[in-house]
């Protein structure tokens, strides 16, 4: 991660924009997803059955292979919403299979629903999928 | 830079009420552009015409919601937009000859859905519709082959992958991964769109899992996008095509503009206050009274919703056969 600023010289008058960009890929996506189950509150999920369907969803589309991939549940909001780490290269396949998951081993109808995919974490702060035009 | 219009062009039209929950969904996750589809399986009666009468086809005003619980959809999103979708299933090359009826012709979109390699080539080349949808959810039994594709291309005719039906069950899943593969491999990801066919709310996935989707069939990050967002105003195009033929003007009724395009009248209004202001000078005799009072009143109206009720007006209307 590099920051280019405008000058670190004294006269502090001009603030320039700044830029941040990374230098190179992440090795780590960050997703926060919200889980819905159909006729069930999502809010009483906790961690256990959280990573366990997400491994279901992982087993169901990509085999014992693709579900070998580590991930890793950081946390568990209460709202039925956790943050997920995923390795950047098989991001792709993981959200694909989270996307395609419909129902849960006990037969109920389930949806995951990526809300923010960001490789920083302090991405998830903000999400910018809110935003709407100007003229709207 | 505008942000894009994201779209799903199949929801199956059901009851009321269950249509308005998963429009709900759809709206709260993202998609401002929604097509409600009335699948009719067989457009024409069959050999025995006696005993089967010709399926009713219903006007697209029944199966689209009110304006009470649109204007709802439109407070989350301003520039919420439902669209009629009529699709039909393609058994015979004979039985085409109904799409062109009016009936059909009223509805936003016109799809088919070709089940054997005669009517799939029909369809690509000759019938006149805007989206065709194969059934991936088994054996498509005929192979796609890419000159017949890049024909339907090139007429402006999208091809359809519907995701919902992979959420329900596994062997159906494999099925439709590795046919949009294929239509994806050989069309070269271009005249693709994505689209859910949700009937129940929890079936719909937000615009930016729809693109994720849309990078394991084979697409790239840009066709992906373009999958819900450009293509689906392209296939709204074309249909706007086919119902005015090829034509560089088009005419509406005053009472058909939407509200961004106002400002037609507006300026055409002002263009003709102008002229008569000018005749008016010329001619002192007529009253000018009468003019003003027409013009505020003119004004009054054009900020309130209904456009179309003044007398004075002048409604044009083409008809194009």
């Amino acid at each position: 991660m590099k920051c280019t600023t405008a000058a670190e010289n004294s006269n502090p008058v001009p603030v320039k924009p700044t830029n941040f960009y990374a230098e190179k890929t992440q090795s780590y996506v960050y997703l926060k997803t919200s889980l819905t189950i159909e006729d069930e509150n999502s809010s009483e999920l906790n961690g256990n059955q959280y990573k366990f369907l997400i491994l279901q969803a992982m087993k169901e589309t990509l085999g014992q292979v693709g579900a070998a991939t580590p991930v890793d549940l950081l946390k568990v909001f209460g709202d039925g919403t956790c943050i997920i780490r995923v390795p950047s290269r098989s991001t792709e396949k993981i959200w694909a299979a989270l996307t395609l998951y419909g129902s849960t081993p006990s037969g109920k109808r389930c949806a995951f629903r990526v809300i923010h995919a960001s490789p920083f974490l302090l991405g998830l702060a903000f999400n910018s999928r809110n935003h709407r035009d100007a003229t709207s | 830079m505008a942000l894009p219009i994201y779209a799903d062009l199949n929801i199956p039209y059901q009851s009321a009420g269950s249509i308005q929950e998963v429009l709900d969904l759809c709206v709260d996750v993202g998609f401002e552009r929604v097509a409600i589809n009335n699948v009719v399986k067989n457009l024409q009666s069959g050999k025995n015409k006696k005993q089967a009468a010709k399926p009713q086809i219903l006007p697209p005003t029944q199966i689209l919601l009110n304006k009470s619980s649109t204007d709802a959809l439109k407070a989350q999103r301003p520039k919420f937009q439902q669209l009629s979708r009529f699709t039909t299933i393609l058994d015979d090359a004979a039985n085409t000859h109904r799409l062109g009826s009016p009936e059909v012709q009223a509805y936003d979109i016109i799809a088919v859905q070709p089940t054997d390699e005669k009517t799939f080539q029909l369809a690509c080349s000759t019938l006149d519709v805007d989206i065709i949808c194969l059934n991936f959810t088994e054996n498509l039994g005929f192979s796609l082959k890419r000159p017949l594709i890049k024909l339907a291309i090139k007429r402006g005719i999208h091809f359809e992958i519907s995701y919902s039906p992979a959420l329900k069950d596994n062997s159906v899943k494999r099925n439709i991964i590795s046919n949009a593969l294929t239509l994806i491999s050989v069309s070269r990801g271009k005249g693709v769109i994505i689209s859910s066919a949700a009937e129940k709310p929890i079936d719909v996935r937000s615009p930016w899992d729809v693109m994720n989707l849309g990078k394991l069939f084979g697409l790239n990050q840009t066709q992906a996008k373009d999958a819900i967002s450009r293509n689906c105003r392209a296939v709204l195009k074309h249909a706007e095509a086919r119902k005015t033929c090829k034509t560089v003007i088009s005419v509406t009724a005053a009472s058909n503009l939407r509200p961004d395009e106002r400002w037609i009248l507006q300026t055409s209004r002002t263009e003709a206050i102008s002229q008569q202001k000018s005749i008016t000078q010329d001619n002192p005799e007529s009253s000018s009274e009468e003019d003003s009072s027409d013009d505020s009143e003119d004004n009054e109206n054009m900020d309130s919703e209904n456009v179309h009720d003044q007398p004075e007006r002048k409604k044009l209307k083409l008809d194009v056969s």
